[in-house]
């Protein structure tokens, strides 16, 4: 019997029950378990760093509210464990498909290559995935979850952070090094510390319907634009599970929310798309505007902010959720390190940095988008018709449609962790991208290679004859003259053998069956990637150098 | 006389020795007859439908320029024309 995540009820438990012990100080307190919150408290559980995480609600999201999650999030759900269950119940899909009026002018793939464990994206409502974590995170160890427990003061200093907690029970104070405010877009801790979130408001309404419906359609992303059954607006259609569809409507300025909300209205929208004879239930609806917002710093000394508290995008990107799981991945391992002593506390700047620039890149994909979609003056909407008029026979102008630009992995250029090639590559994989993927076999068995890497700093080595049989990263070499391994971040070796090559049996090595991991990294015998805990590149080489390495890794935790 | 609505942009006024991507030197073997052409494609148009036979002409041929900084270089231009810009 599947879990109605939409009906469950989170235990309270009283503070008097919680079992704190005055004076004791936590190294991390999450505040909101959202999907970011949730994301971020099961990674620094696992990665052996106790956690409280804090949620002022007992219930998990109302409404599907954000629906599709691409393939990096569930690539980093699949490093904390979480992810074929959350694979598994969504719908994926690829092809997005743009109309002009009634006719089809463009359609797009978001992964045309084979290869991948996940696909580009997979459609699941928000409190699927909120469920789905719950589960997750309740199995963590280090992890203490506490619902209906609001914070609502967070007192911090040089010193540490004293975090207020209002219960039915009456308040209480935890004392920690670390806030991390994953409290969404209208973030109460934000408001605490008197912080804003800036940006640009779009004068657009949006109405959002999800329904319940029989339909035999190909599962992709539709789009329209002037479509013959919400003339001058743009519209947008997306399957979930359970034989429920998203569909939102471009309203205007104009539009009046409590009206265009009231089901009817809702309906008659509806039938005049789906056709009178359709049937269909109406589950959810609301009216939304959004804006490109974020705060000017991530960090403030003891207090971070990740995901929507942090920055704010339209929904067209699908660069809200994404983006904030993103974060989360960005920031646990930094915090393992930093708390437990292994790295220096501006380590955690580098989080600030890293994910500032992610939501630059995310928020100018979204205000073109909006800009495309919501033209802000005459002229833009008349250079924005001409592309539509334009796209059907012209192939040039297909490419300038903009529906939303949707989430990939931020390639984190510029990162100070990362160090800069010395030797020449081609491709993506440069330093402070995301790890790609590729199928491998291990003890002859098929598998992924990213279930091979993250959590650790791993030195990734492809074989040649000079290969040890056991490739020792850390044993085969001294660290560099003035550099104490104290210094450095443990470094698990990995290597990967072509099919034919003689490390191919040696114990633990991947085997890179398709060739496509080669392919992927511009690999030859003897290239090494040093990737980072979150999967991102630190560092490669043509040849393996132990002093390299060991200066790229110290670089990565800020020792450098 | 340069009429009253065409400023020189100052960016190219102050631009010695830096040498911009745009050509604009004369490359239009027949300009005369480009300049029938165009008035002609805006025959009979109302000034809305000038603006809309504009904006589709600016796309068609930023693609076939294709390359951003001669085409950041145009519109600079063309923006400094309508608005000195201040240095």
């Amino acid at each position: 019997m599947a879990v109605d995540y939409q009906q469950l009820v989170l235990p309270y438990v009283p503070p008097a029950r919680c079992g704190d012990v005055p004076g004791t100080r936590r190294p991390v307190i999450v505040v909101g378990a959202g999907p970011v919150g949730l994301t971020l408290a099961i990674d620094i559980a696992r990665y052996g760093t106790t956690v409280l995480l804090l949620d002022d609600d007992d219930r998990l999201s109302s409404g599907s509210r954000a629906i599709c999650f691409a393939k990096r999030t569930l690539e980093i759900w699949d490093r904390l464990g979480c992810g074929d269950g959350i694979a598994d119940k969504g719908v994926s899909w690829k092809v997005g498909k743009v109309h002009v009026g009634e006719r089809l002018v463009y359609s797009f793939d978001l992964l045309p290559e084979a290869g991948h464990r996940r696909p580009a994206f997979v459609n699941l409502q928000q409190y699927y995935v909120e469920g789905l974590l719950y589960d997750h995170a309740r199995m963590q160890p280090n992890l203490e979850m506490r619902f209906k427990h609001k914070v609502v003061a967070v007192d911090a200093s040089a010193a540490g952070a004293r975090v207020t907690v209002e219960t039915p029970d009456g308040r209480y104070d935890v004392l920690c090094d670390y806030v991390v405010a994953c409290d969404g877009s209208r973030s109460p801790v934000r408001d605490m510390l008197g912080l804003a979130s800036r940006g640009q408001t779009f004068r657009d309404r949006f109405l959002i319907a999800d329904i319940r419906m029989e339909a035999d359609l190909p599962i992709e992303r539709r789009f329209w634009f002037d479509p013959p059954f919400h003339p001058h607006g743009s519209a947008l259609m997306h399957r979930q599970p359970d034989n429920v569809w998203r569909i939102d409507f471009q309203l205007g300025w104009d539009a009046d929310p409590a009206a265009e909300r009231e089901p009817e209205r809702v309906k008659q929208r509806l039938r005049r798309m789906l056709g009178e004879d359709t049937q269909f239930d109406l589950i959810w609806c609301s009216v939304y505007t959004f804006s490109c917002v974020r705060m000017e710093h991530f960090r403030h000394g003891r207090v971070i902010f990740a995901g929507d508290a942090a920055h704010g995008v339209s929904p067209f990107g699908a660069r809200g959720a994404n983006s904030g799981v993103q974060d989360a991945d960005n920031l646990a391992w930094k915090l393992h390190y930093v708390v437990r002593g292994e790295a220096p506390d501006g380590l955690l700047d580098t989080y600030a940095s890293e994910r500032e620039q992610a939501a630059d890149e995310n928020i100018a994909h979204s205000s073109r988008s909006a800009d495309f979609l919501t033209p802000k003056s005459e002229i833009s909407r008349v250079f924005r018709d001409a592309v539509l008029c334009l796209a059907e026979a012209h192939p040039f102008a297909r490419r300038l449609v903009n529906s939303g630009r949707l989430s990939t992995a931020t390639t984190l250029v510029d990162s100070p962790l990362a160090t800069p090639d010395r030797d020449s590559f081609t491709g993506a994989m440069v330093p402070g991208a995301a790890a790609a993927d590729a199928p491998v076999t291990v003890d002859g068995k098929r598998d992924w290679f990213l279930r091979h890497v993250g959590g650790r700093f791993v030195a990734l080595r492809f074989a040649d004859r000079a290969t040890p049989r056991t490739a020792r990263v850390r044993d085969d070499s001294a660290p560099p003259p003035g550099q104490a391994f104290d210094t450095l971040p443990r470094i698990d070796p990995l290597l990967v053998a072509a099919p034919s090559s003689d490390s191919a049996h040696d114990k633990g090595a991947l085997i890179d069956i398709d060739g496509m991991l080669a392919a992927r990294y511009d690999a030859q015998p003897g290239t090494t990637y040093l990737l980072r805990p979150d999967q991102h590149v630190c560092a490669r080489w043509r040849h393996y150098d132990a002093g390299a390495l060991h200066a790229a890794a110290a670089r990565a935790i800020c020792n450098g | 006389m340069t009429p009253a609505r065409c400023m020189q942009p100052r960016r190219a006024q102050s631009a010695t020795g830096d040498r911009m991507p745009l050509n604009i030197e004369p490359n239009i073997a027949s300009p005369d007859e480009f300049y029938e052409a165009l008035l002609a494609a805006h025959r009979d148009l109302t000034p809305d439908e000038s603006q809309r036979l504009n904006a589709r002409l600016v796309l068609l041929l930023a693609n076939h320029v294709g390359d951003l900084a001669v085409l950041r270089d145009a519109l600079d231009r063309a923006r400094g024309s309508v608005r000195n810009r201040m240095a």
